[in-house]
Parts: C-alpha cells; sequence; structure tokens
C-alpha cells in the first residue's frame, strides 16, 4: 500500500467522511463496472511576474481542491464531480455516475480492474512544497535582482519580464479494492524574457525558462538565471539580425532538447490509445510494420528521475513505466489508459492522465524521446550541403488523422557546406508524420531531455509533459517563411 | 447549488458582504483600503456519443471566490473554489497580514466610483429559462452523429458531444461596484472522419447558442461535418509561389484574431506591436471597418458592463482601414495614459462590416489561386509582422472553387501588407448566429506566399 495513513489524512481535513467511509462508498460504488476510481485533488499556486518594472501579478496563494468519481462499463462513462467533498456529495456523485451503467447496474459479475501503485516508493521527485525555503520577500528581492541583472546585460534593453510560478498538486486515488493512493507532485518556473531595440527602432524579444519537477529554490538559483537571461538576450539580439525564414523544401537538423516538439508533434499524438482505437490515426493497424527509418526508435517513460513530465503512477493509479513506441523504425504498441487498453485487449501502459479532478484521464504522454543513434552531431551538421539547423523551437500542433503537423521554429540558422552560417527566424516546418519518420536519416548520440518547458493540450485538457532528442537530421522537409529565397533541389 | 438568480443571490450576497466588511474592519490594521471580491457558480453536463449510445456522461458543479486587496498603491489578489466562510477568511487573513511585501503598481487600483454606470442594463436575454431535459440533449447529438455517419465516405467520429452549461457571477468591491450577471450556454461538435484510397481526413462542425431553440439543426450540423472532412481527401501539395488568396469566414477570423492582437494594450505598452503609436493612420486597407458591439440580443458575448463595472458601449476600432482605438483594460489604459474604453473583460462580438461583392464575384477573376478553409497553427508575430502559419482549403481555377483539396502548405508574408490587402465579401453572418462567434466576411488577400512543394 502506497500511502501511509498520515498522507492520506491531509485529504480527510475538512469533510464529514473518514478513509475508510470513503473506500467503502467507492468500492461499493464500482461494483458491476469494468474499470473506475475516486480521484481526488488539492492544488495550489503562486505566482508573481513583474514587467515594464512594475508587478503585474501578485498571487501569494489560490487554491482549488474537489473530487471526481468515475465508472466505466466497456465504452460507457459516467463521470461526476464537485468542489465539495463530503458524504452528501459524495454518494450524489456515485449515484449520478453510475447512472451510465443502466438500470441493471452493469454486470454484477464484473469485478472493476484495479490499478495500483502497490509497495512502491515514492522516488522520482521529491514531495516538498515547492513554494517553501524562501520567504516572499526572498522571492521578490530576486525577481528584482533578475531584472536589474537582465537590464545591465545590454543599454539597448527596452524591457524585461519576469515570472514566477510554483505549484503542488496533491492527488488521491481510491481504487475498486478501496486501496488509496496518494501523492504530491512539485512544480516550479521562472520564465525570463528581454527586449531589445536596435538603431532603426526594431524590437525583438527573447525568451528563457526554468523549471520543472523542483522547489521555488530550484528556480531562484543564480547561476541559472544569469545563464537564461544572458540566452534570452542573445535570442533577442540574433532575432533584430536575422532574415526572414526561406521558404521552400529543404533538409533540417534539430538540435538536441526542444527540438522534440517535432516528435510530440508528429509522431507522439497519433501513437495515443484513443485514436488508435477508433482507428482514425495514421499509425492505426501499423502495430508490428516498418513505419519508420530504422535509424528510429522512441520511447515514452514516465518513470525517469527528475525529468519533467514523470509521475509515479497515472490518473488512474497505474504505475509509470518506460514504453517503447517505435524500435529501430518497427512500431511496437500505443500509449494507453484503462478504458482504451481494455476495449484494444492490451495492459494500460501508465498513460491515463487528466487535468484535473474536472476531467476525465485519457492516453497522455509523459517524457517522449527519440533513443540515441550513432552519429557524431558535427557530422549531421556536415552532411547538409543548404539547409537549415533549427536551434529553438516553439510549439507546434497536429492532425492526427491525417498525420498533418506544423511547428514554429523561433530561431533557425542557415546551413551552407556543411557550415552553420546566418540566423534566420519565423519558419514554419510541415509534414506528415509518416513522411518525416522515413526521412530522418540521421541520429545522433546526443540525447537530451528538455527540463524547462512542455505542456501539451489535448481535447482542452493541458499536462505537463517533456519531450527529449539528440540531433537529428530530416530530409526533404517544407519550410514555410516569408522570404522567397529558397534552396535549390 | 442555486438555481433562479434569487436563491443564488440569497446564497452569496450575505457571504460577500461578510467578507467585504472583514476587509474593512479587521484589515484596518494591516492598512487595507480597498477590497472586491467575486462569486462565480456554474453547472455543466455533458455527453458524448459513440455509435448511438452515450460513451461518456459528465456533469459537475463549480464554484469560485476571487478576492483583491488594495493597500493604497499596494494589491494582492487570490482565489479559492470553496464558499466556506471560515476557509475564505482564513485565507484573506494571510493575504491581509502579507499586503505589505505587495510591490506598489498604482496602475491595478479599482476605478474612480464615478466611473461605474449604475443605469438599465441593456436588454440582453442572456438567460434560458426554459426547461430542457438531458433526453433532448443526447438525442440532439445522436441525430448529429447519424446524420454526419450516413454519408458515404465517411469512417467514423473521434468525438461527438454536446453540453450545457448555467452560469451566475455576482461582485461587489468597496468603491460602489456591484455586478450581477447569469447566463446559459449549449454547445454541440463533431469530428468526423472520412476516408479513401489516399488516407483519412478529419474535420468538424459545430453549434453553439445561450438559448437551445437557437441551435441549428443537429442534423445539418452533422452532415456538414461529414461534408467538410470528404472535401479534405486526397489532398495535393499546391506549388510554391506567389497567388491571390480567398480566405473563408473562418481562416478571416484567424485573421482579425491577429488585428486585436496588435492593438492590444499589453502589446502597445511593451512596445511589441507594429501598430504602436499608428491612431489615426490607414493600417488596414480602405473599405475595411471592425466594430465591437456588446448590446446583440442572445449574443454569446454580450454585456451591459465590463468586470470593473464600466458601461460597454460599442466601440468602432478600425473605420476605412484607420485605426480609431487600442484595445485596452482599465490597467492598460492608465499605463498608456489614455481613456478607459469599458473592454475591462476584453472585447465582445466582433463584427466586420460587409464589403459590396459577394464571395463568387470577389474570386470571379482568379485564374489560379487559393481558397483558405482554416489555418491550423504557425506563427504570426504582430512585433515584426511575419506570418507563417499551415493551411487547408481547395484550388480557384477560372474563378471558381473547384474540389481539389489543399494542404500541408504555408501562408507567408507580413501582416503590416496582409492587412493592407484585405478587400471584404458582404457575407457577413448575423449575430447571434449558431456557429459564429463573430461576424467576419469572407476575404481576399493578393499576391501572398504559397510555401508548398516544388
Amino acid at each position: 500500500m502506497a500511502a501511509n495513513k498520515a498522507s492520506v489524512q491531509k485529504f480527510f481535513g475538512n469533510t464529514d467522511l473518514t478513509p475508510d467511509e470513503a473506500r467503502k462508498i467507492v468500492a461499493d460504488g464500482l461494483q458491476g463496472a469494468d474499470y473506475g476510481e475516486f480521484f481526488q485533488q488539492i492544488s495550489r499556486t503562486e505566482s508573481l511576474s513583474k514587467s515594464k518594472r512594475m508587478y503585474q501579478g501578485v498571487n501569494l496563494g489560490s487554491g482549488a481542491s474537489g473530487f471526481g468519481f468515475r465508472v466505466g462499463l466497456g465504452e460507457a462513462v459516467g463521470y461526476s464531480l464537485s468542489d465539495v467533498f463530503s458524504r452528501q456529495t459524495l454518494e450524489d456523485a456515485v449515484k449520478r455516475a453510475r447512472q451510465v451503467l443502466g438500470p441493471n447496474g452493469g454486470n454484477p459479475a464484473n469485478l472493476a480492474q484495479n490499478a495500483s501503485y502497490g509497495a512502491t516508493p515514492l522516488r522520482l521527485y521529491s514531495n516538498d512544497d515547492p513554494m517553501a525555503g524562501m520567504t516572499t520577500e526572498e522571492k521578490i528581492k530576486a525577481i528584482d535582482e533578475i531584472e536589474t541583472f537582465a537590464y545591465s546585460l545590454s543599454p539597448n534593453v527596452t524591457n524585461v519580464s519576469v515570472g514566477y510560478s510554483a505549484s503542488s498538486k496533491d492527488t488521491h486515488i481510491i481504487n475498486a479494492k478501496g486501496e488509496s493512493m496518494t501523492d504530491s507532485v512539485p512544480s516550479a518556473s521562472l520564465h525570463i524574457s528581454i527586449s531589445v531595440k536596435d538603431a532603426n527602432g526594431h524590437t525583438e524579444t527573447g525568451g528563457a525558462l526554468i523549471g520543472g519537477r523542483g522547489v521555488c529554490k530550484d528556480v531562484f538559483n543564480k547561476n541559472a538565471w544569469e545563464d537564461k537571461a544572458r540566452k534570452a538576450l542573445k535570442v533577442a539580439e540574433t532575432l533584430l539580425i536575422a532574415d526572414e525564414a526561406p521558404s521552400g523544401i529543404m533538409d533540417i537538423v534539430m538540435a538536441p532538447g526542444w527540438g522534440a516538439v517535432l516528435l510530440h508533434e508528429a509522431v507522439g499524438h497519433g501513437l495515443e490509445g484513443d485514436f488508435n482505437r477508433r482507428d482514425i490515426s495514421v499509425y492505426s493497424g501499423k502495430v508490428g510494420q516498418l513505419v519508420a527509418s530504422p535509424e528510429v526508435t522512441i520511447v515514452d517513460q514516465g518513470d525517469l528521475a527528475g525529468e519533467r513530465g514523470s509521475i509515479h503512477f497515472d490518473d488512474e493509479g497505474a504505475p509509470s513505466q518506460q514504453n517503447i513506441l517505435i524500435q529501430n523504425g518497427v512500431l511496437m504498441g500505443y500509449m494507453q489508459d484503462r478504458q482504451n487498453a481494455m476495449l484494444m485487449g492490451v495492459e494500460p501502459t501508465g498513460n491515463g492522465r487528466r487535468q484535473s479532478y474536472r476531467h476525465l484521464p485519457m492516453p497522455r504522454m509523459t517524457n517522449t524521446y527519440f533513443a540515441n543513434g550513432t552519429h557524431d552531431p558535427e557530422d549531421i551538421i556536415k552532411s547538409v550541403k543548404d539547409g537549415l539547423y533549427i536551434s529553438d523551437m516553439g510549439g507546434g500542433q497536429v492532425d492526427i488523422t491525417s498525420g498533418k503537423f506544423n511547428m514554429n521554429a523561433t530561431l533557425a540558422w542557415r546551413i551552407r557546406d556543411g557550415e552553420i552560417c546566418e540566423p534566420v527566424k519565423g519558419a514554419t516546418l510541415v509534414g506528415d508524420g509518416l513522411t518525416v519518420l522515413k526521412d530522418i536519416n540521421m541520429v545522433g548520440n546526443d540525447l537530451e531531455i528538455e527540463r524547462s518547458a512542455g505542456v501539451c493540450g489535448k481535447d482542452g485538457q493541458s499536462v505537463i509533459v517533456s519531450c527529449g532528442q539528440p540531433t537529428i537530421k530530416v530530409s526533404n522537409m517544407t519550410v514555410g517563411g516569408s522570404s522567397s529565397d529558397a534552396p535549390q533541389p | 447549488m442555486s438555481n433562479t438568480k434569487q436563491e443564488f443571490l440569497n446564497e452569496v450576497k450575505p457571504l460577500v458582504q461578510s467578507l467585504l466588511d472583514y476587509a474593512t474592519n479587521d484589515g484596518a490594521q494591516f492598512n487595507i483600503t480597498d477590497a472586491k471580491v467575486t462569486v462565480s457558480l456554474s453547472d455543466q453536463v455533458e455527453f458524448e456519443i459513440e455509435k448511438g449510445k452515450v460513451s461518456t456522461s459528465s456533469s459537475g458543479k463549480s464554484c469560485g471566490v476571487g478576492v483583491s486587496l488594495y493597500s493604497g498603491d499596494r494589491f494582492l489578489s487570490f482565489s479559492l473554489n470553496t464558499l466556506d466562510e471560515a476557509l475564505l477568511k482564513e485565507a484573506m487573513l494571510e493575504n491581509m497580514k502579507a499586503i505589505k511585501l505587495a510591490p506598489e503598481n498604482p496602475s491595478k487600483a479599482l476605478p474612480d466610483p464615478s466611473l461605474i454606470y449604475k443605469g438599465p442594463d441593456y436588454d440582453l436575454d442572456s438567460y434560458d429559462d426554459t426547461p430542457v431535459d438531458e433526453g433532448q440533449l443526447v438525442q440532439y447529438a445522436i441525430d448529429m452523429e447519424q446524420e454526419a455517419l450516413s454519408v458515404p465516405g465517411i469512417k467514423g467520429t473521434r468525438s461527438v458531444s454536446v453540453s450545457k452549461s448555467m452560469s451566475h457571477l455576482y461582485t461587489k468591491a468597496t468603491n460602489g461596484l456591484e455586478i450581477y450577471d447569469n447566463g446559459t450556454g449549449y454547445q454541440a461538435h463533431g469530428q468526423i472522419v472520412a476516408a479513401d484510397a489516399n488516407g483519412m481526413e478529419i474535420d468538424h462542425e459545430g453549434s453553439m447558442a445561450t438559448h437551445f431553440s437557437d441551435m441549428a439543426c443537429p442534423k445539418v450540423t452533422g452532415r456538414m461535418a461529414a461534408e467538410n472532412a470528404l472535401s479534405r481527401l486526397s489532398p495535393s501539395l499546391p506549388k510554391t509561389g506567389s497567388m491571390p488568396i480567398i480566405l473563408s469566414p473562418a481562416a478571416a477570423a484567424t485573421l482579425i484574431g491577429s488585428v486585436f492582437q496588435a492593438i492590444d494594450g499589453t502589446s502597445i505598452y511593451q512596445d511589441s506591436s507594429f501598430l504602436k503609436d499608428k491612431i489615426g493612420k490607414q493600417v488596414m486597407n480602405k473599405g475595411v471597418t471592425i466594430v465591437d458591439d456588446p448590446t446583440i440580443k442572445r449574443g454569446l458575448r454580450s454585456g451591459t458592463v465590463d468586470s470593473a463595472g464600466m458601461k460597454q458601449d460599442p466601440i468602432t476600432f478600425i473605420e476605412d482601414g484607420i485605426l480609431k482605438s487600442y484595445n485596452v483594460s482599465l490597467q492598460e489604459s492608465r499605463e498608456l495614459g489614455i481613456a478607459p474604453i469599458g473592454r475591462n473583460s476584453g472585447t465582445t462580438n466582433i463584427c466586420v462590416m460587409p464589403g459590396d461583392k459577394t464571395p463568387d464575384e470577389l474570386m470571379a477573376d482568379i485564374k489560379d489561386g487559393i481558397y483558405v478553409e482554416g489555418f491550423n497553427g504557425g506563427t504570426a508575430d504582430v512585433n515584426n509582422g511575419s506570418h507563417s502559419r499551415q493551411a487547408h482549403g481547395h484550388k480557384i481555377k477560372d474563378g471558381k472553387v473547384t474540389k481539389d483539396a489543399v494542404s500541408g502548405f504555408v501562408v507567408a508574408g507580413n501582416l503590416k501588407d496582409m492587412f493592407m490587402k484585405v478587400v471584404l465579401a458582404n457575407d457577413t453572418p448575423q449575430l447571434p448566429h449558431p456557429r459564429h462567434l463573430s461576424s467576419i466576411p469572407t476575404m481576399r488577400l493578393d499576391d501572398l506566399t504559397i510555401s508548398g512543394g516544388m
């Protein structure tokens, strides 16, 4: 049993229920169902933001708490939630959600499948309060110091924005056996953005982020923010001298780390079980087939210590694990939650995640990455005659049915005859997943998993994720920029 | 939860007053000078349909309490989702103790009482009193799904859903502000997948309204979603080059979104918009007039006052291509040193005035072009104007939209030029409209770079 008495107790501070009473109501409420659970959450956040030398937002502690009760039979799911946790609201939620089971209350012979984290210790990240360890005065002083430092970096700086936020998300799950599981998921982040103006009055802004599964002290580390402030300035200054990106079809090389937004969009979403259960993803029905170049191995792994997308167990209670999605080009399987796993006749993979108790779980990524290949990154760049080196990636979108995706390269560099040359901005990379996977013809040996950034949205729900990759080369990618100077084939 | 206005107000008014009194009385020792409390309650139910049956039924009630505290120019805010007075007062006490730490920002202050609107409300009819039972909602979605699946070439659905929500909001502050607002909302949405020998394509269609009786016919919505998906099958990548494009009203709405980003108070204040200092200047093509109208009866975003309590009048932001006003919140108006415009909660119902040609006339002289059905992401940077967005649509040949689908290409250009190129058709939808949040017509833009294939 993962949860000890003390950690469960904090979920019962403001209710007329005891833990045993709640477990009994939940276990009884899941009778006749295929799957389901009680999911409770207490979250707290604080944030401070400063821009134009003024504090714009000061929030020293907001909170949200509540629970949802889910019951599932085959494809049918009943869900009912409440902000107030009491005997009355829990019993009402159970009654309301069970309506989906029909007049017979589901199949009386069913014993709802249980997800359980078991007795494994919580080990991937600390359960410390991310807001503790520094006083509010110290945080304000640190933000002022960062701002002063950023302005001091160049006389051309016209604005500095600094945003800090930290949140804790305590979760409590009760499964059909009446077992409780609890976790406390911390996160903290610090965003620095710097605007600079050139002699012609043009302004550009560069940003950098520190963050992840950590506490406020981690993000207010002076060496870390000094580095990030310099990086933000460098990006802004480079954007000022960068040309508009060329348009057309070209070879691209993606820097290690955050470039894996490509992987997340072009491949990751299409391998989520819900789309494949409905047979509407470009990857549907392709398990066992060669879908990528043999250089390509893709992993989703929620149990990496300290990574941003790591979770001890998913929001249905299933332990996170390593899932090899594509091995040497062959599609091995999909990411699953319990419902879709059951309907597809496979095991859950620890990917059933949700934004909060207000939402239903669905298959989501955790830390998704390209495994290391064999090439030296230098050799990859040298192999390109005329193309782009993508150093700073923004976000992206995908249409999982056609496989078409797009991503924004905030900052890229023209590669000419194997050398990185002038910077370009405003490039949008477009393509479709299956084609790109086959066109990845060099994979580097310098895997980096991005720790600072990564929030994934799907059907209106956001969850924290991470992605990573070594340096990779993709041939013949469509680049849309506003310059007409396209490389010749 | 309280279902009627009176029940809601009976429940929350004493709570809000007690919290404000607490700030005024117990807050005095912490130099609290002003406070504002907002309570919102909502009740939502949503159904997803799969193969003619309810696959997901999800329901719940939520509440939120937002508290802002002021001590001279110092400001703090927090929110909790409980109506428990003791818990709220405990959090207030913590924040009142901490307010001396909050840095000063005079732009955050509550508005002067003279700015608060006390007159009659617009007749908006935003709350649907007619009972709609869950069976009617479920049937609506079943009809949508069934019609979509009956269209030849349709492979399946990604989701078909319908929802109903009801909300009440009450705000009171020590400067005399007092607002009550309520609303109902219905939404239905279908994401439908079509397939042919060359692969699959997905598209969607939906409907939304404040009143269930205003929702579009479910069968028509389902059929439109199916036909949209079918029309996208077997797409080609258009050749890279410069050509005229027509934006569908949906794609045009994305471009109008960039206009509002470029005139947003924060972008102007932070010097990160190319429309800074352009009031009174020609920033869009002649003939383009953009009005924001909060007075539309049953409009999805209508409202008499903004969240600061100031009256929301119709505003002309762009008139015949000339920039007339930035879109500023109360705080942004103070930062920029201009008069507030009554849009502290953002824009309402955006209406682009119609041009004088039909869409067919607008494209009649295009030999080769692209009809853009929609944009799917990419960037449009209002700082430097750089625009590069992925799009999908159909080829235009000899003045007519063809059945040849195109996708996977990028529309590239600079927003500064694009705004000046906009020519409008006359097909503006009348609001409230069951498929449109804004009233935006078809548009034509000449000589844009299409990044596609060779």
